[in-house]
């Protein structure tokens, strides 16, 4: 499987299909930690487009997602977006 | 059943559950090969409104190894696309249908066919036509017509066909799962009844083919056509393997699908994942390539129903229940092939590597009179060289665990008399019925006209 930069995982997370609500993520809720990254530029979303992405996390104490977009799965090791995708179901939980 | 329902997950993903896999010398063409998988077992042919057909969203796989190594040096790849003509109404066909371009034929599917070779993939079959389901007098008139104008010539001498057939897989499995019943000898059953003739539970069913005609010297390792058996260019290793994508959101607006293809089903040998493999590791088998059967060895070298009949046919199977060390002639047959020196003028052997693959010598020419317990019956054409639609897998795998093949490499072995006499009972023909070229699997029985199984 190839590596994804941080950047990629980030613009994908963005447009995502995943069963967390994504606005959980990129609205920072009292509960949740401040986005640490920029979000993508409106060039990235565009190129984007309305491709469909998912994403799984097996276990989130080793920081990894696992990113399927078309017939691809890249895993991506990063601690924080995997504390923030927690943050945010833990909310989303609460919330629901 | 051959593979039907076979593992608890895909017992429940019809469209993508193999049923039967086949590969022989085609018998009216002997310098090729045929490629047949079988999916949706049971199918029930009056099963409307929305009639039988492949998933859009399934992988379809047919994998030849020729290089002994359990992977696939050679797949054929089909990839399904469901139309509507007309989204207004309920009506799988909107009058007759008399053609398969026919306006009549509102659901209907197109496929692609994809060689794939080491790395390269071409494409070698686009918007080929799916004939319908049979539906009945009214609605499919003609079908043998309708399906033979399916069957489409491919370039390099091939020829494709994706559609339903008549299941020519026969058993009883009604007694088959009533405690290893054989109702020819349910007399001599633990709880017995008298014996009686058997019934074939799938003579009203249809399934899905997908059929593939293969000249020879495209599928060996040397590109060229293998005149001499004993040769290991002449051995060929086949499965089928049906992949999904990895990740299913549903949502309001349908099913999405995202991620890498993954193995859900595979079937190599008959019964081999149905009555070999325990239950609780028959999910696990289909995900994996048959590179790595070894972990899967132990279950063959002691196979679990090789206990089971001398206890439900007490006394009958005496020498099979002092039979205890690992059973290499099943490990030969359905894991390595049978080397050179065991049976005359035959082998099947691709090497050390175990793993579950239908291994066909394509140097052994067909017969004209085959004989439906293959090779024990002295017909080399047949299982477990390869596998023919007609062949009678059950007799031959209950005779081969009862002990009967054990001789082949101990000679010392004396099988039970009752190892070569074993079976269900159910033989063609009068219960299934084959066509002499190209699919090979009948046509399919059209609702309107099956019976159930007690008419």
């Amino acid at each position: 499987m190839s590596q994804w930069s941080r950047r990629d995982v980030l613009r994908a997370s963005g447009v995502t299909a995943a069963a967390v609500p994504m606005a959980a993520l990129v609205t920072p809720s009292a509960n949740a930690a401040p986005a640490p990254t920029p979000a993508a530029s409106r060039e990235e979303l565009n190129a984007f487009g309305s491709s469909q992405v998912m994403f799984a996390i097996h276990d989130a104490r080793r920081g990894e997602v696992s990113i399927l977009h078309g017939e691809h799965e890249v895993v991506v090791r990063d601690p924080q977006l995997v504390a923030r995708i927690v943050k945010a179901t833990n909310s989303a939980k609460k919330a629901g | 059943m051959s593979s039907h329902r076979e593992a608890p997950e895909i017992s429940k993903d019809p469209v993508a559950d193999s049923t039967d896999t086949y590969a022989f010398v085609s018998p009216d063409r002997p310098d090729t090969v045929t490629l047949i998988t079988n999916y949706i077992p049971l199918e029930d042919p009056a099963g409307g409104p929305n009639f039988f057909e492949f998933g859009d969203d399934v992988l379809y796989k047919i994998n030849v190894d020729h290089t002994g190594d359990g992977h696939a040096d050679v797949k054929y790849e089909f990839r399904f696309t469901t139309h509507v003509r007309n989204p207004n109404t309920f009506l799988y066909n909107t009058g007759p249908i008399d053609s398969i371009t026919s306006p009549n034929f509102n659901r209907y599917q197109t496929y692609t066919v994809t060689e794939v070779r080491g790395g390269e993939r071409k494409v070698i079959g686009r918007n080929l036509l799916s004939p319908p389901c049979n539906i009945g007098p009214r609605s499919t008139p003609s079908y043998a017509h309708l399906a033979n104008s399916a069957i489409h010539e491919l370039d390099g001498g091939m020829k494709v066909f994706a559609g339903q057939r008549l299941d020519g897989f026969y058993v009883d499995l009604g007694s088959i799962f009533d405690l290893a019943d054989l109702r020819p000898f349910q007399n001599l059953h633990l709880i017995p009844s008298p014996a009686m003739h058997g019934v074939d539970s799938l003579r009203a069913f249809n399934v899905h083919s997908i059929a593939i005609q293969v000249p020879i010297r495209k599928l060996t390792r040397s590109g060229r056509r293998p005149t001499n058996p004993m040769s290991r260019d002449a051995v060929v290793g086949v499965w089928a393997s049906a992949l999904r994508q990895k990740g299913t959101l549903r949502t309001h607006r349908g099913v999405v699908q995202s991620g890498p293809f993954t193995q859900v089903s595979r079937l190599g040998n008959p019964l081999f994942n149905e009555v070999i493999v325990p239950m609780t590791e028959k999910d696990l088998w289909n995900t994996r390539s048959p590179a790595y059967d070894s972990a899967f060895a132990k279950y063959v070298a002691h196979p679990e129903l090789a206990k089971l009949i001398p206890v439900l046919y007490p006394g009958v199977f005496p020498h099979l229940a002092g039979l205890k060390r690992a059973r290499a002639d099943l490990l030969a047959i359905l894991l390595t092939g049978i080397p050179s020196g065991i049976i005359d003028g035959f082998q099947n052997y691709t090497g050390s590597t175990q793993a579950d693959e239908l291994r066909l010598n394509v140097a052994i020419k067909p017969t004209a009179h085959p004989n439906i317990n293959g090779i024990l019956g002295g017909d080399l054409a047949g299982f477990p060289n390869g596998r023919r639609v007609s062949d009678d897998i059950v007799t031959i795998e209950l005779r081969a665990i009862a002990g009967a093949t054990v001789p082949l490499v101990d000679p010392s072995y004396k099988p039970d008399g009752a190892a070569s006499l074993v079976t269900d009972g159910v033989t063609p023909p009068g219960n299934v019925s084959y066509l002499s070229r190209f699919p090979y699997l009948d046509h399919p029985v059209s609702g309107y006209d099956v019976k159930p199984l007690s008419a």
